[in-house]
Order: structure tokens, then C-alpha cells, then sequence
């Protein structure tokens, strides 16, 4: 098996993440840029958005699971009941396996995409907030936003570390070079809500990492560099952002042409939402975006949709089954998905592991994971 | 989200009723919104559960509904809602192609601020100690406009134009906006992976775009004969199940 990344020459554009949304998105990373975030090695939001996909799709490429999920594509689990037969065991995935490289996608795919997203709006989220706080002078006008790679922790022998996922900096302008910086702030992005408790920890850790040294744009700032707070009570904001709890439009429409009957999903209108700003501490604050985890979600799920395409243009470019013979390796890698999800529904053990398969499966097929129903609900949303 | 979809669809066809009555008041709109309170707060994206929603009494010089945070999270979206009768004018044409708001939707504009204002004095009173800070004031006007004034408004001023009209942190809702978002806050009724509704099978789905079209392929089933559809064209050598010999085959 080989690995994907290598052979993707061509990154995707906002448009695979729905035209609505990711035309929020483009415009969130504008805001962003317009307003001085620092992104690592990007100064374009296309550039910023393909940047993300590659570092998603690197870690998915290298995590051990990662070669399993291609061959869950070319051989796919048992497609019946009851045990494999003996003569089919090579040519088809345990059970076992199976059930990892479901929840590997469920897990790990779609949350690496929705993370990189989340990042991405975070940063005009951030933004709004921080030049709120400049306007009531509670914050140094030189505070500076930087995303994602564009800061790295040193770590105590050699080699870096992912601290927060922003960092609020304050930078002496006037000095050229690294002199010292002032970390003024750390913010957590989640695609999903966790409790305080846990938030309180991740920020402690963060600081504590950071009071090692950091990397900022190449210039490295050794411990002795790096001042921890700002103003005279030494505040370091901590600040989480969360998306919001929406749900997304369902409605399908049916639409009639005189050659066809397409079933269309009713366009979502625009949000009436903003992000709301909760203050949980001294220094301590949540953003909700105005996107939901729906939001979220959905463009995950198409992004790992487009990823599959990627590592099915691989699979298989080295030969198909006869049936596909008219199809690209890219929309065989998409029917095969869809294929394999079909049957691995019938291979699940607990209820769990079920639930995942048929998000995934109708997600992939129809467009949005129906029915996801929850565990120990008695609710009957059935036709 | 309330995932009933029972009562979902009874509050939909309550709203849809009285909508239709042109003599409906506003009191009965109030009934309904109090009886179904998640209409608002989930139509309205409002961030509250709808227990939190409070009414107050119809012909009282206070707002209709009002929200606000509880002492243990402060920090929760607060506001008031104002309601009108949908068949309220809330924009007159002076001259041609010359749109502003009436004057019922500057009453209605004035009370809301009104209301959000005596609101938030309330709150900053009871929990001093707390810092508001971002967009958490919410006030709705929720108010009755004929569609095709609503579509002139769009071509003629641009929908940017008439938000101007309106001050910042207020949220004008038409009957019309409402009602949309009512019916698309209704999940539909499918849960198995595969296409149940029989109307679903003539429809045809394109790989590419989970929002356009995506085709689904017809097969035979394996087990029974029948014929069947699924999203992904089958291979010889892999078995396709009708709904029922599928959902059989789930409870081994």
C-alpha cells in the first residue's frame, strides 16, 4: 500500500466543503488576515485552507490505522452473515479490523478535518474578541493572533511541541529580531464542548509549555525570552472556543425536470446567530461560534469524502472490478466507500459500532447522517 | 433540538392554522409560543432551552417573552421577544420603489428597546458583579409582512439596505421567516441507511455533491429476488439486500 499525500498534486478549493459554508469560511480567514493574524507560511485563504487539509490528511496518512482504512477500501469486510469462510479470510477484513477502521473514521478522520476547520474559523472568532478588548484598553494594542503552526513550544531537551492552538502575543514592535515576547494569551479551539475542568487543565498545560520557550515564525525565544502575562497582575487570557449548538436545516426538496427527479437538500439559510462571548473566570472566557458542531460536521464529513476519492484514485489505479470499468479511480474510490460501509453494517458487534457505520453510510450516500439515532432512545423517526 | 417529531409537527400545524386566520390575535400567538416554547428557541437559534423562555401576561406593558441568564451561568444570551399580529404592516411604499418601515414597526422596534433596556437593568442589578461583554442582548420583533413586499425589499433596496433600517442587536422575524424555519427544524422521517419512502427510489443522486444530486443504482437482492436500489453500483461477488432481507440480516 502506498501512502496518499504524496500523490495528491492538487489540493481542493472552499468548494468542497458545501458553497454556503465555505464561503464563510474563506471570508472568516479574510477577516482574519485583513486583521493581522499571523498564519504559519500562508498569506491567502485558499493557501491557508489547502495548508490545513495537507497537515489533516499527514496525520491521517501516518497514523497506524491510516494503511488499514486502504485496505478496507480494496477488500472490504465479510459480506454476509456468520463466520468468514476459510478460502476468503485473505481477501476480506476481520470483523475486528473492521470495526477499527470505522470508528477510525468516525473518530479520527472526521475529527482531524473538523479540527482544522474549527482552527479556522477560531481565528476571526478570536479576532472580534481581541480587538474588543483593545477598544476597552484591556489589552495591549500590539497583541497579535497567531495560528496553528506558527508557534511551536521548545521542548526541554531538543525538538518542538504543539502547545494552544492560538496564541495571543504581544511583541515589542519597536526592537527588531527576537528579543523577548509577552504571552498575553492561549486559546483552545474544540469541535465540540468539554468541561471546564478539562479546559482549566489544557490551559494550564499550555502556559506551562510555553514558559519553556517558543518558536514564533522560525525566530526561536529561549524561557528567558518568553514573559508570561501581561500588565501589572501578570494576566494571561485563556480563552476557549467552542462551536455553537444549531441544527442544521433537514428539509429535502423535490425537484422535477422533464428528464429526471433529483431530491435536493433545502439550502440552510443564513444563521441568526453570532458568536457569543461567555466570561467563565477572572481571565477566563468562552466563544461559541456561530457555526454549529452540525456546521462542523458536515464539512468534515465532505472532506473526508474528497480524502477518500484521493486514496481511492490510488487503490484503484493499479485495477477495479469489471463492474467499474467505466469509472475513474476517484469515483470508484467513492463507490467503494460507500460499498464497503454498506456491508460493514452487517459486520458490527455491538450497537455502537452500528450507530457509526450508519452515520457514516448515509452520510456518504445521501448527504447527511439520518437517523442517527440515540442510544437507548425509544423515538421512532423511522418513514 | 426537541427530537419529537410528534410534537414538532403539531406545533407546525398549529402555527400553519393560524397563520392562516386573518383575525388571529396576538394573545393567541402568545398562547402558542407559550405552549410551544421550542419553536422560538430553536427556530430563533436562541441558545436557551425552551423552559427558559419566559412569557408574560398578554395586555401588560412588558415585553411578550423574555429571556435572561440564571445566577449559575451568568453568562448566558439574554433578551426579550415582541409580537405582533401577522397581519401588522411593517413597511409602507411612499413613493414608488421608495421603502421604509411603517410606523407599527417602529412602535415595535421602540417597546422592544424598551423592554431589553428595563431587561438588562434588571440583570445588571441582581448580578452586579458580572461583566457582560459581546453580543448576548438578543430583542425580536416578530411581526407580519406579505411576501412579495418582502421579495421588493430584496430587489429594490437589497436586503442590506433594509437591515439598516433596523437598530443593531434587533432581529426582525417575519411570520413568513418563521415559518420556514419551522418547517426545516422538522427532521425527516427516514432512519435506515437505506431509502424507505418509496417516492426516494425515482430520485437521482450524482456522486459529487452530498447538497445536489446523487444516483442510486437499481440491483436484485440476493436473498429474495426482489428488486432493490442502493447508492453505490454493486459488484458480482458482493451480495445488495432489499430493505427487508437487510434489516433481517442486522439482527444476527
Amino acid at each position: 500500500m502506498s501512502l496518499i499525500v504524496s500523490k495528491i498534486a492538487e489540493l481542493p478549493g472552499f468548494e468542497i466543503i458545501g458553497i454556503q459554508f465555505g464561503r464563510d469560511v474563506e471570508f472568516a480567514l479574510k477577516t482574519a488576515l485583513s486583521g493581522g493574524v499571523i498564519f504559519n507560511n500562508a498569506g491567502k485563504p485558499l493557501s491557508i485552507f489547502r495548508e490545513a487539509i495537507a497537515a489533516s490528511t499527514r496525520d491521517i496518512e501516518y497514523h497506524p490505522k491510516g494503511i488499514l482504512f486502504q485496505e478496507f477500501l480494496s477488500k472490504g469486510p465479510y459480506e454476509d452473515q456468520g463466520e468468514i469462510p476459510t478460502e476468503l479470510v485473505s481477501s476480506r477484513l476481520s470483523d475486528t479490523d473492521t470495526a477499527s477502521v470505522i470508528t477510525f473514521i468516525y473518530s479520527f478522520m472526521v475529527n482531524s478535518f473538523k479540527h482544522s476547520i474549527s482552527e479556522m474559523l477560531a481565528a476571526s472568532a478570536c479576532l472580534r474578541f481581541v480587538k474588543g478588548l483593545q477598544k476597552v484598553g484591556e489589552l495591549d494594542e500590539n497583541a497579535q493572533i497567531y495560528v496553528g503552526e506558527a508557534v511551536n513550544t521548545l521542548k526541554v531537551g531538543r525538538g518542538l511541541s504543539r502547545g494552544a492552538d492560538l496564541y495571543i502575543l504581544i511583541k515589542d514592535l519597536k526592537i527588531p529580531g527576537p528579543q523577548s515576547i509577552t504571552l498575553a494569551g492561549v486559546v483552545e479551539v474544540a469541535a465540540y464542548s468539554r468541561p471546564l475542568c478539562r479546559l482549566r487543565k489544557q490551559f494550564s498545560g499550555d502556559i506551562l509549555k510555553a514558559t519553556r520557550g517558543l518558536r514564533i515564525c522560525g525566530y526561536e525565544y529561549s524561557a528567558e525570552q518568553v514573559n508570561v502575562g501581561y500588565g501589572r497582575k501578570h494576566r494571561v487570557l485563556r480563552i476557549a472556543i467552542q462551536p455553537g449548538n444549531s441544527k442544521l436545516t433537514r428539509r429535502f426538496c423535490p425537484k422535477t425536470s422533464p428528464s429526471d427527479t433529483t431530491l435536493h437538500v433545502h439550502s440552510d439559510k443564513s444563521s441568526f446567530n453570532n458568536d457569543i462571548i461567555e466570561r467563565i473566570g477572572d481571565d477566563e472566557w468562552i466563544i461559541r461560534l456561530k457555526w454549529s458542531k452540525e456546521n462542523l460536521a458536515a464539512a468534515a464529513f465532505e472532506m473526508s469524502f474528497w480524502y477518500m476519492e484521493k486514496v481511492g484514485e490510488v487503490v484503484f489505479s493499479r485495477g477495479m472490478p469489471k463492474e467499474w470499468s467505466d469509472m475513474t479511480p476517484a469515483q470508484a474510490g467513492r463507490n467503494a466507500t460507500k460499498m464497503m460501509l454498506y456491508h460493514a453494517i452487517l459486520r458490527c458487534h455491538t450497537r455502537r459500532e452500528e450507530q457509526r457505520a450508519i452515520a457514516l453510510y448515509n452520510h456518504y450516500s445521501f448527504g447527511f447522517e439520518l437517523g442517527k439515532k440515540p442510544l437507548g432512545s425509544s423515538l421512532n423517526n423511522e418513514l | 433540538m426537541i427530537e419529537n417529531w410528534k410534537l414538532w409537527s403539531r406545533a407546525r400545524d398549529e402555527f400553519v392554522a393560524l397563520l392562516e386566520d386573518p383575525k388571529s390575535r396576538e394573545s393567541q400567538w402568545q398562547e402558542l409560543f407559550t405552549r410551544s416554547p421550542f419553536i422560538l428557541t430553536d427556530c430563533l437559534m436562541l441558545g436557551i432551552k425552551p423552559w427558559q423562555l419566559i412569557p408574560c401576561k398578554p395586555g401588560r406593558a412588558e415585553a411578550d417573552f423574555y429571556f435572561f441568564p440564571e445566577a449559575k451561568n451568568p453568562s448566558s444570551p439574554y433578551g426579550v421577544i415582541e409580537i405582533k399580529r401577522p397581519g401588522t404592516h411593517i413597511l409602507k411604499e411612499p413613493r414608488k420603489d421608495v421603502i421604509c418601515l411603517a410606523s407599527d414597526t417602529y412602535t415595535a422596534i421602540a417597546q422592544a428597546q424598551k423592554y431589553a433596556l428595563d431587561l438588562k437593568a434588571e440583570i445588571v442589578r441582581k448580578l452586579s458583579h458580572q461583566i457582560f461583554i459581546g453580543n448576548a442582548l438578543h430583542m425580536f420583533v416578530i411581526s407580519g409582512l406579505a411576501l412579495e413586499i418582502v421579495q421588493k425589499v430584496i430587489t429594490v433596496l437589497h436586503r442590506t439596505q433594509f437591515d439598516r433600517h433596523i437598530p443593531p442587536g434587533l432581529r426582525l422575524v417575519t411570520y413568513d421567516e418563521l415559518s420556514d424555519l419551522l418547517t426545516s427544524r422538522i427532521p425527516p422521517r427516514l432512519y435506515l441507511a437505506v431509502p424507505r419512502d418509496p417516492r426516494m427510489k425515482s430520485f437521482r443522486r450524482d456522486f459529487r455533491s452530498p447538497f445536489g444530486i446523487r444516483q442510486l443504482f437499481m440491483s436484485m437482492c440476493s436473498i429474495c429476488g426482489r428488486d432493490t436500489e442502493v447508492p453505490f453500483k454493486p459488484i458480482e461477488s458482493r451480495p445488495v439486500f432489499c430493505q427487508d432481507c437487510y434489516t433481517n440480516l442486522k439482527k444476527f
